[in-house]
């Protein structure tokens, strides 16, 4: 299916040969007629070549929005389904996110103090947005439902947007974030039908066992939670983590070279 | 208190205090419950038919969290949203914990001892009118006690399981092609394959950890091919290479346009073809078995499978259908189909299922690591117990099945019965059932007690105006459900009972693979909730006091009469005995001979204990050691191929180790959609809630997500009936109506004429409006296409 915004070469083509029998002269053709017979066989080459060239690319979008004869289409890079999402118009905007990104703290910028209170504030904000310590947040903000990386733009390496943090990943990159992260607030058109099941649950999950060991002041504390999926220290402790989680030097990343594994905490060890 | 533990609870004092401090000055921030020694243990997830291993976190008799479990090959420590909240599940506010009966409108509590005398008393007044309608969550356990329970103890053919909703077209595909049930390959297929086709399956929502599995392969660098067969655009399109879009039905005809292509092109593989097939065609009538044909006969059926016929068919393109065929004529390429719903609910769910096996068969992309069939299971145990354990109407353990008088006296001397117990004739599949259920007894309804165990038909049968409500106005039925929350079918249940879930109870499953997997009991059930296994157990024993004869084997001992370490009886009918021994190790070990009979080896129980899972057949080696089987039927991994032969289909249908080539012609739809009811209607899942939704929607990280159902439309047939994105439409089909909220350009995006609703929400029941159309051999039916039309609703 082709777009029909593209006129088809056959059709450029024929329109000039068209033209043709009209302007045969009697007698000897003209000097000004073989010129025109060079343009309109040049047009009608170049109509030939431009209809046999592969057809653009598509866009997903608007083929959804098509009929259902659509069929086959070749794969496409994250940043072409990106732009594709916003149709014809998607360049305008490809730096928009650039742009909206503000210049978070450097590792060389000075840390506010922080204290107990701020950390146990901290802990109690993630908290609000997992179900128990480890487990997958949900995500806080409406997402889109089908665009496959799109949560990379801003959590791949996180980023500060209007005041708002969008932490990095604390894991290693999986290729479908929604495959673990639930949206908390939905997208799905609500319907005033009463809950017919208990929304209330009696769960209770584990909290973060912290803070983690010390074993003399001013030495560098153990990891008081299990590591698992959660390998990239920067994303909670690093410049753009809570107040109150960040490390006091940030500019020292490889974390476990001084502080303790916290292996004992490892849901994958055997039970004592 | 050791000191360390002193001066952090010390140190967690302040803190909490200084949170408190700091609550009363910002008003929102809540302290943190402090949980320290969490114990951790395996078990597999609750949910869907991958079988992923989770880390369960308890502590104080709860469960307190989950992680994925690094150790499991199935997920290699990920899990899904579902997997990540599976311990929630237990933890809805609204549990049974009391049996209740019927008493007006409502229901009052009941004891236990009266509840199993109301059963007891309805089967032994009509022993032929009870039903068993279980489940592919039955654990193995439960359903082997069920299917003892019935076929051995009451000679009672009546029990099916909701796996008849969701694979038993998988079931007749394999049977018709191999002559034994289930994959020959497995997940390490996913690993090695060029090319994965989806067959009308959304795995990146319904299988999620197989599918990131897939596409992790291809952040390594590795190039793997997805293309997607769809009829509605999914989560999985968007990671495919190509979707190819197919006209509802149509798969048939594609796929033998497919074989067609390779038969003309001679670019099918002749030597497989040669050594290791035989074909086979439709017979008149039309059966399972169908009739032996030659290479030419086949030929000459598929030859009306021409491009230009199936693309006009299908939707298509012929490029794209003659790009397909190229890939299985490539030898060189390896190719994985995977497929679920989408071919299994189809009115020819048997057809398109061996027509696939047919493909790969036909091309030599069998056997060889990455080539494979692999149809998907969507419950944790479909496998395992439904088509193992064989809960199905004609089914027996191991593969064995009713209408076999060999099969039969086998299972009587494995059970220790008299022989002539077990009836020839299979009982009422499904469908059948609950219709019987629904007609008055003086119109042939001859089915007057059901008892269900683990799901949820009211929701989950299709068209349920027909099969589920009618019978709630009947006098003399009766409804018995075992369930841990109230659900639409408890709500129109006569007995209400509590059951123990998933880590409240002992438990084994078997996922899509052939993996049996294990686990233990780590909480307790709330209130007076009790295992569905000992429920059964219970009722036996409650039937053989009143004089049974059926309840005790050919000496006289009771049927469930398990024995304690000094052997003696353990009693384990009396609740207080029922953890007094391992009851899964016994009946688990009781089953195990059946498992051999079709080479479908099951190792001790404690072998199961300290694995991940192992994958049947699992067979004993010299050094006395275990070894799984990953892949079936290929010499190189298969010990029960015979020596010198590569390939071996050691249970073919014609006995020769040859596997079947079917021809199975094209056959229109049931329903089509029509002036009077023009769109196509499609249901199912999405990757928030699990089936009906009774656990996931009591789980507030995933019933924020996706809180209620939904149409998707597309735009084109939104405008027709003047409905925007929110707006109310109005559904209709010849067997109900429905009013759901639109969603345009939403989770997924179906083609113009056809709308798609999920199933998970009761309070917008869809299986109202469905088909009750159903495959004649499988007896599944279609819960992907019938006809609807859709207007604008007036507002509630």
């Amino acid at each position: 299916m082709r777009s029909p915004r593209q006129p088809s070469g056959e059709e450029v083509g024929i329109v000039g040969a068209s033209q043709h029998p009209s302007l045969f002269p009697e007698g000897r053709p003209r000097r000004s007629f073989w010129i025109l017979v060079v343009v309109v066989l040049a047009a009608a080459a170049m109509g030939v070549l431009t209809g046999t060239r592969a057809p653009q690319k598509r866009d997903p979008f608007i083929d959804a929005q098509r009929d259902s004869a659509a069929s086959g289409e070749a794969a496409r890079s994250y940043a072409e389904l990106r732009l594709g999402r916003r149709g014809p118009n998607g360049a305008i905007y490809s730096d928009a996110f650039e742009r909206l990104r503000q210049a978070g703290p450097g590792l060389l910028d000075p840390i506010e103090p922080q204290t107990e209170a701020d950390r146990q504030a901290a802990l109690a904000a993630r908290a609000d947005r997992r179900a128990y310590a480890g487990a997958p947040p949900v995500v806080p903000h409406a997402i889109d439902q089908r665009s496959p990386g799109a949560c990379l733009s801003c959590h791949e390496t996180g980023a500060t947007i209007g005041g708002k943090v969008a932490p990095a990943m604390s894991h290693e990159r999986f290729p479908v974030c929604v495959q673990c992260h639930a949206a908390a607030k939905t997208s799905v058109p609500a319907v005033d039908v009463p809950p017919s099941v208990a929304v209330e649950t009696t769960f209770a999950g584990s909290s973060e066992p912290g803070p983690g060991q010390v074993a003399w002041e001013g030495a560098p504390p153990t990891i008081p939670h299990s590591t698992l999926m959660r390998e990239n220290c920067s994303s909670c402790h690093g410049p753009l983590g809570k107040h109150g989680l960040r490390t006091p030097h940030p500019v020292r990343t490889s974390c476990t070279q001084c502080h303790a594994s916290g292996s004992s905490f490892d849901p994958g060890r055997a039970p004592q | 208190m050791k000191r360390r533990e002193l001066l952090q609870a010390a140190a967690m004092a302040g803190a909490v205090a200084a949170v408190g401090r700091l609550a009363l000055g910002q008003g929102a921030q809540k302290a943190l419950p402090v949980v320290r020694d969490v114990q951790w243990e395996k078990a597999p997830c609750r949910f869907c038919g991958t079988g992923c291993h989770v880390m369960v976190g308890t502590k104080n008799g709860k469960v307190v969290g989950i992680a994925g479990d690094p150790k499991a090959e199935v997920n290699r420590g990920l899990l899904c949203m579902k997997g990540y909240h599976v311990g929630l599940a237990l933890y809805g506010k609204d549990r049974l914990t009391h049996p209740m009966l019927r008493k007006g409108d409502g229901f009052e509590p009941i004891s236990w001892e009266k509840a199993i005398e109301i059963i007891a008393r309805r089967i032994s007044d009509d022993p032929a009118g009870f039903a068993f309608y279980g489940s592919g969550q039955w654990t193995i356990p439960e359903g082997y006690a069920a299917q003892k329970f019935m076929k051995g103890g009451l000679a009672n053919n009546h029990i099916d399981p909701n796996a008849r909703l969701c694979m038993a077209s998988a079931v007749t595909g394999f049977l018709a092609t191999y002559g034994v049930d289930e994959p020959a390959g497995c997940y390490d297929d996913l690993d090695e394959a060029d090319v994965v086709i989806t067959w009308g399956n959304n795995p990146a929502e319904m299988h999620p950890v197989l599918f990131s599995r897939i596409l992790d392969r291809r952040a390594r660098g590795e190039q793997v091919e997805i293309i997607d067969m769809e009829t509605r655009r999914t989560r999985t399109s968007e990671h495919a290479s190509r979707h190819l879009r197919f006209n509802p039905q149509t798969d048939v005809a594609i796929a033998n346009c497919l074989m067609h292509q390779l038969v003309e092109a001679g670019t099918y593989d002749k030597a497989f073809v040669a050594d290791h097939c035989a074909f086979r065609g439709e017979s008149a009538p039309r059966s399972l078995q169908g009739d032996a044909i030659s290479f030419d006969q086949f030929r000459q059926g598929l030859s009306k499978f021409t491009l230009e016929y199936t693309s006009k068919l299908s939707g298509i393109s012929e490029g794209d259908l003659r790009y397909l065929a190229s890939l299985f004529a490539d030898r060189n390429k390896r190719i994985t189909s995977l497929w679920c719903m989408g071919m299994n609910q189809h009115t020819e769910g048997t057809a398109i299922n061996s027509l696939v096996h047919g493909l790969h068969l036909l091309s030599g992309h069998f056997g060889r690591p990455g080539d494979a069939p692999t149809s998907l299971t969507g419950q944790p145990s479909a496998c395992g117990t439904a088509r193992e354990v064989g809960t199905l109407c004609n089914g027996l353990p191991g593969g064995l099945v009713v209408t076999n008088p060999e099969h039969r006296k086998e299972s009587e001397q494995f059970w220790n019965l008299p022989p002539g117990r077990i009836q020839e004739k299979p009982g009422y599949h499904t469908v059948q059932m609950w219709e019987k259920f629904s007609t008055p007894k003086h119109q042939g309804g001859d089915i007057s007690t059901i008892w269900v165990q683990c799901t949820n038909p009211g929701q989950s049968l299709p068209n349920t105006n027909k099969l589920f409500y009618p019978s709630r106005k009947i006098p003399g039925k009766f409804l018995i459900v075992s369930d841990v929350y109230p659900t639409e079918t408890t709500r129109h249940a006569d007995l209400v009972l509590p059951s123990a879930l998933w880590v409240e109870k002992n438990g084994m499953v078997g996922n899509s693979e052939r993996r049996t997997q294990q686990w233990f009991k780590m909480v307790p059930p709330p209130g007076e909730a009790r295992d569905d296994c000992w429920q059964t157990i219970a009722v036996a024993r409650k039937l053989h006091e009143l004089g049974h004869p059926g309840m005790k084997d050919k000496d006289g001992q009771f049927l469930f009469d398990i024995k304690d370490a000094s052997g003696k009886s353990a009693a384990v009918w009396e609740w207080k005995n029922y953890y007094k021994v391992n009851v899964d190790e016994a009946l688990f070990e009781e089953y195990r001979p059946f498992s051999r009979k079709k080479h479908k080896d099951l190792a001790p129980y404690g072998e199961y204990v300290k694995a991940r899972g192992l994958r049947w057949p699992v067979v004993q080696q010299k050094d006395g050691t275990w070894r799984e089987t990953r892949f079936r039927f290929s010499a190189f991994d298969d010990s029960y191929v015979t020596s010198g032969k590569a390939i071996q289909f050691y249970h073919s249908p014609t006995k020769d180790d040859r596997a079947q080539i079917w021809l199975r012609d094209y056959q229109a739809p049931p329903e089509t959609p029509s002036t009077e009811f023009p769109l196509w209607l499609c249901t199912g899942r999405v990757i928030e809630h699990w089936h009906t939704g009774s656990l996931t929607m009591r789980i507030p990280q995933l019933r924020q997500a996706m809180p209620n159902a939904y149409v998707e439309l597309h735009p084109a047939d939104a405008r027709r009936a003047g409905l925007g994105n929110g707006d109310l439409a109005l559904l209709e089909t010849r067997r109900g109506k429905l009013t759901l909220p639109v969603w345009i350009d939403g989770r997924g995006a179906p083609p113009e004429g056809t709308v798609f609703v999920p199933f998970f929400d009761e309070r917008l029941l869809i299986n109202q409006l469905t088909l009750d159309a159903h495959c004649p051999f499988s007896k599944q039916p279609d819960y992907k296409k019938c006809a609807v039309r859709v207007s604008r609703a007036a507002r509630r």
